[in-house]
């Protein structure tokens, strides 16, 4: 998973949440309430929709935000995480350790495939071949 | 001379193993409206843009409609205003890490596949077009720069 969670506040504008996934190239931000808690995912298709049904840069992020946070523990199988997102069609799931509003990662299917494919840093070192 | 080979379970692996087969094209003048139900139907991030003799133009990805949205441009602007361009390609027949590496340097997400037997910038028939998008967008931050490549060089060099 990724550590670090790009977050906004329900407060935020849309042209503030796609600053936020410009700068850090992330493909979705988690909304977190007043309370600092998870309420809500905005990604790049959220705000293409939004885009195409008038919304303006200057509406709220809790007005289009989806929720709940689909999220899984750092304790579960990866298998299980996986069979999650693509049951329920999502891309990433958000990573809790013990409080499931305090989100401490993302698992993207993207990170699963990588690490899966031996083609992460961690498993590259394993496999580097020393020829002459 | 020592060196050091990294391999991967993607070494050995051709473009044409990894890649989708079926592209979504749109005309020069579709509308951002209309490029963003056909990305949403498809789930695909990207749509190619053709022209009216059907010669790939460039490219229309969410991030490119994300800032339209931004800079508050409306949805009828023709996908021509706001593509990419050129699109670029690689062969089937290339190394899955080449073309890896290729998306690596040039900072996009997805490659257009060209048909073997016809000029990559001229392909036009969607049998000989494919997107190994999935791949880029899959394995695009596993891959080693090749400023890390030329330390690992340096270091093997030294040993």
């Amino acid at each position: 998973m990724t550590t670090s969670v790009r977050a906004c506040k329900t407060d935020n504008t849309l042209a503030e949440v796609i600053e936020d996934l410009t700068t850090h190239h992330c493909g979705a931000v988690l909304i977190r309430n007043p309370a600092g808690h998870a309420a809500g995912v905005i990604s790049k298709t959220d705000l293409v929709i939004a885009y195409k049904h008038g919304e303006k840069t200057g509406t709220l992020a809790k007005i289009i935000m989806r929720h709940p946070v689909l999220s899984c523990s750092t304790n579960d199988f990866l298998s299980l995480a996986l069979q999650q997102m693509l049951l329920k069609d999502v891309q990433r799931l958000f990573v809790f350790k013990d409080d499931p509003a305090c989100m401490i990662g993302v698992l993207s299917l993207s990170d699963s495939a990588r690490f899966r494919s031996g083609s992460c840093r961690a498993c590259t070192s394993g496999r580097l071949i020393v020829g002459a | 001379m020592v060196f050091i080979e990294r391999r991967t379970v993607l070494s050995g692996m051709l473009v044409q193993e990894a890649m989708r087969r079926r592209v979504i094209r749109v005309s020069r003048e579709t509308t951002l409206s209309d490029c963003t139900n056909r990305m949403v139907k498809n789930k695909v991030a990207a749509v190619l843009v053709t022209s009216a003799d059907d010669r790939p133009v460039g490219v229309v990805s969410k991030t490119d409609l994300i800032g339209a949205f931004y800079a508050d441009l409306p949805v009828e602007t023709a996908a021509a205003d706001i593509m990419a361009a050129p699109p670029l390609f690689c062969f089937p027949d290339d190394s899955l890490e080449s073309a890896i590496d290729l998306m690596h340097v040039r900072g996009v997400h997805r490659l257009y596949v060209g048909g073997a037997e016809t000029e990559p910038i001229r392909t036009s028939s969607v049998c000989s077009t494919a997107i190994a998008e999935r791949a880029g967008k899959v394995f695009q931050r596993g891959v080693a720069s090749p400023k890390t490549k030329r330390i690992a060089r340096g270091c093997a060099s030294e040993m």
